[in-house]
């Protein structure tokens, strides 16, 4: 999923259970995409022949699989007893949702480096996952101006 | 590596658990889907926290994702290899959003399993908590009655 939607997603979700989204707007807009920094050895890889090739599982490190849900979820647990709780929470909430989101519509290698093997859930077809993409980002942009910004 | 197998008694367990179901007339859908409909229901559940009730719907609902998925491929004879990882990740990802607004100690409790998940790759034998399902006597006994 882009960057725009997942901090979207998680805009929309951290307002209706933590309320007041502006207060946490950084830790929510890092949190969204900084797990995507990992694609940049990727894009570096690839060069030109990136919008042929996309980001497939293939330009995610460990650290976008399961790896790093373990290893971020390790970190969370030590910081919630030295930080703000709901900072801890937000930002948690944030990185899962990402994990999630591209769970949900790509394809993914849960298991790597361990285990190689790819997965797609199959919920959304490939083919419409670019459409589905610019709808979604669109749609969150509506529910926040309608719902939040009023 | 290969994926981790299941221990006897759990899959002695989980037989005589879901015999009676196999009978009944499931439909043939892709137990991914299935699987990936219960990280939906998480994020439901995330979203109508505030109405414990809806919420504790949505729970339910993704207990019997997790629960029906592995069903469904057993009677169709679909289960492989990327059917048990999709439903162990989205396990784990289904566990780690639920249990964030309940963080001690719920989330802790959530990594630790997802260690516990990462030693049963290397070692090749499936251990995890139930977590989800001890958390939602947890919520019914806490936020529901």
């Amino acid at each position: 999923m882009n960057i725009f939607a997942h901090f979207l997603l998680n805009y929309v979700l951290v307002s209706a259970i933590y309320g007041n989204p502006n207060n946490y707007l950084w830790l929510i807009i890092i949190f969204s995409v900084f797990i995507d920094l990992d694609h940049i050895p990727y894009i570096l890889k690839v060069k030109t022949s990136l919008i042929k090739k996309k980001f497939g599982s293939e330009s995610r490190t460990r650290f976008h699989e399961l790896y790093g849900i373990t290893f971020f979820s390790l970190i969370f647990s030590i910081l919630i007893f030295f930080f703000d709780t709901k900072s801890i929470q937000i930002a948690a909430l944030c990185l899962m949702l990402h994990y999630a989101a591209d769970l949900l519509v790509g394809k993914s290698r849960p298991f790597y480096p361990y285990i190689k093997k790819e997965i797609f859930l199959g919920i959304l077809p490939e083919k419409y996952r670019i459409k589905f993409e610019f709808i979604f980002t669109i749609l969150m942009v509506v529910i926040i101006w309608i719902f939040l910004l009023n | 590596m290969d994926i981790p197998i299941k221990l006897n008694f759990v899959k002695r367990f989980r037989e005589i658990i879901d015999a009676p179901i196999l009978l009944l007339p499931l439909p043939n859908i892709n137990p991914n889907i299935i699987s990936g409909l219960s990280v939906i229901t998480s994020i439901l559940f995330l979203l109508f926290l505030k109405k414990p009730i809806i919420a504790f719907i949505f729970l339910l609902f993704t207990l019997i994702f997790d629960w029906i998925d592995g069903i469904i491929a057993r009677k169709y004879n679909s289960t492989s290899d990327e059917g048990y990882i999709v439903d162990v990740i989205c396990d784990r990802i289904s566990e780690s959003l639920m249990f964030i607004p309940f963080f001690i100690p719920w989330f802790i409790l959530f990594a630790l399993n997802s260690l516990l998940l990462m030693i049963s790759i290397r070692i090749g034998k499936h251990i995890s908590l139930p977590l989800r399902h001890a958390f939602l006597i947890y919520y019914l006994v806490i936020y529901v009655i």
